[in-house]
C-alpha cells in the first residue's frame, strides 16, 4: 500500500527557501498548508545565512594562524630539523586545517576545491623557508621567501577572483599580504626569543576575521546568500 | 561548509512505508540526492568526513527553476535511509521509514 502524508514542516521549509535562514522545524507546526502542499512530504535544499559561512571561515583561518605558529615554533625548538616526529605532527595538523578550509570553499564551489587546496598548501613552505633562513642568518633565503610569499599573494588573489568575480584580485592579495606580514613579525619575535611573540601571533590571528569577512562577503554575494 | 550552510531541510524526516518523498532544489546551484551512509562530521564546520553511496538512488538535481529541479522516491520498506549531496559536504540527511 502506498500513501502520502501531510508533513508539518513543509510550510517552514518553503519559507526557508525564500528567507535563506534556518530554524527548528517545530516552529512551523501551525503554518497553514494548501491541499497541494499536503499531498506528499517535501524536502528542500536551503542555504543558511551568510553569517554561517563567515563564522566557519573565521574559525578555520584563525586556527590556520595558530597551527602555523605552533608548527614553526616546533621546528625552531627542534633546531630547524623538519623531520622530527613533533614537527611532522604539527605540520600534519596544519595540513588538516588546510583541507578543511578547502572543503569549505569546495562545498560552495566544488570545482575549485582542489585548485584552492593546491594553492593554499603551496604558501605554507614559504613561511618555513623564511623561518629557517632567518634563524640561520641566511639573508638571501629570507629575501627569497618574502618574494615567494608576495608572488603567492598575487596568484591567490587571481585564483579567488576567477572563482568569485565579486572579489577583486587586488583585495584578496592585500589580505594575504597582511597575513604574511603579521605572521612574519611573530616569527621574527619567536626567533629572537622575544616575549612579544605571543601578542604578535595573536595579532596575526586577529586579522583573520577581516579576511574571512571579505571572502565570505564576496561568496555570499556571488551565491546570493542572505 | 561552506557551507557554506547548504542543507537539506528538514535534515531528518520520518514517514510510513509506501510514502513518496519529494526533494526540491531551492538553490540556483545543482545538488545530488545520493543514497548511502555518511559520517565523521566535523562539529565546527559541519563537513562530513566519509561517505559511501549504496546505489539505491542517485539523482542529479537541476538548479532551482530548471527542468529536473525536483526528485521523488517511494520508500517501500521500513528502515533508515541516509543520503547526501555528493559535492556539498554539509548536506547530509536521513529518511526514516516506519513499518
Amino acid at each position: 500500500m502506498r500513501k502520502t502524508i501531510a508533513f508539518a514542516g513543509l510550510g517552514l521549509a518553503a519559507a526557508l527557501v525564500l528567507s535563506g535562514c534556518s530554524a527548528p522545524a517545530e516552529e512551523a507546526a501551525e503554518e497553514p498548508m494548501t491541499s497541494e502542499e499536503a499531498e506528499a512530504p517535501m524536502i528542500d535544499t536551503v542555504n543558511s545565512d551568510g553569517s554561517n559561512l563567515r563564522a566557519q571561515l573565521t574559525a578555520l583561518l584563525a586556527d590556520h594562524v595558530y597551527l602555523a605558529g605552533a608548527a614553526i615554533d616546533q621546528a625552531l625548538q627542534d633546531g630547524g630539523d623538519l623531520t622530527t616526529e613533533q614537527v611532522g605532527a604539527a605540520v600534519a595538523a596544519l595540513d588538516e586545517n588546510s583541507v578543511e578550509v578547502a572543503a569549505l570553499v569546495g562545498s560552495a564551489y566544488p570545482d575549485a576545491e582542489q585548485p584552492f587546496l593546491d594553492s593554499w598548501r603551496s604558501h605554507i613552505p614559504f613561511f618555513v623557508n623564511y623561518t629557517v633562513a632567518k634563524a640561520t642568518g641566511d639573508q638571501a633565503g629570507v629575501d627569497q621567501a618574502v618574494s615567494d610569499l608576495n608572488g603567492y599573494a598575487v596568484s591567490f588573489g587571481q585564483l579567488i577572483n576567477s572563482v568569485v568575480p565579486e572579489l577583486p584580485a587586488e583585495a584578496v592579495q592585500a589580505e594575504l599580504e597582511m597575513h604574511a606580514v603579521s605572521l612574519l613579525a611573530a616569527i621574527d619575535a619567536n626567533i629572537a626569543n622575544d616575549p612579544a611573540y605571543f601578542d604578535l601571533l595573536k595579532e596575526a590571528a586577529s586579522h583573520m576575521p577581516m579576511t574571512a569577512n571579505a571572502l565570505a562577503g564576496g561568496i555570499a554575494t556571488n551565491l546570493e546568500l542572505q | 561548509m561552506i557551507t557554506i550552510g547548504l542543507k537539506f531541510m528538514p535534515e531528518t524526516i520520518t514517514v510510513p512505508v509506501g510514502t513518496t518523498v519529494t526533494w526540491r532544489n531551492g538553490e540556483t546551484i545543482g545538488h545530488t540526492i545520493t543514497s548511502g551512509a555518511w559520517g565523521d562530521v566535523n562539529e565546527s564546520t559541519g563537513l562530513r568526513g566519509s561517505q559511501t553511496a549504496d546505489g539505491l538512488f542517485d539523482h542529479a538535481l537541476a538548479p532551482k527553476g530548471q527542468e529536473g529541479d525536483t526528485f521523488t522516491f517511494t520508500f517501500d520498506e521500513a528502515g533508515e535511509y541516509p543520503y547526501f549531496c555528493q559535492p556539498h559536504l554539509t548536506m547530509n540527511a536521513m529518511v526514516i521509514v516506519e513499518g
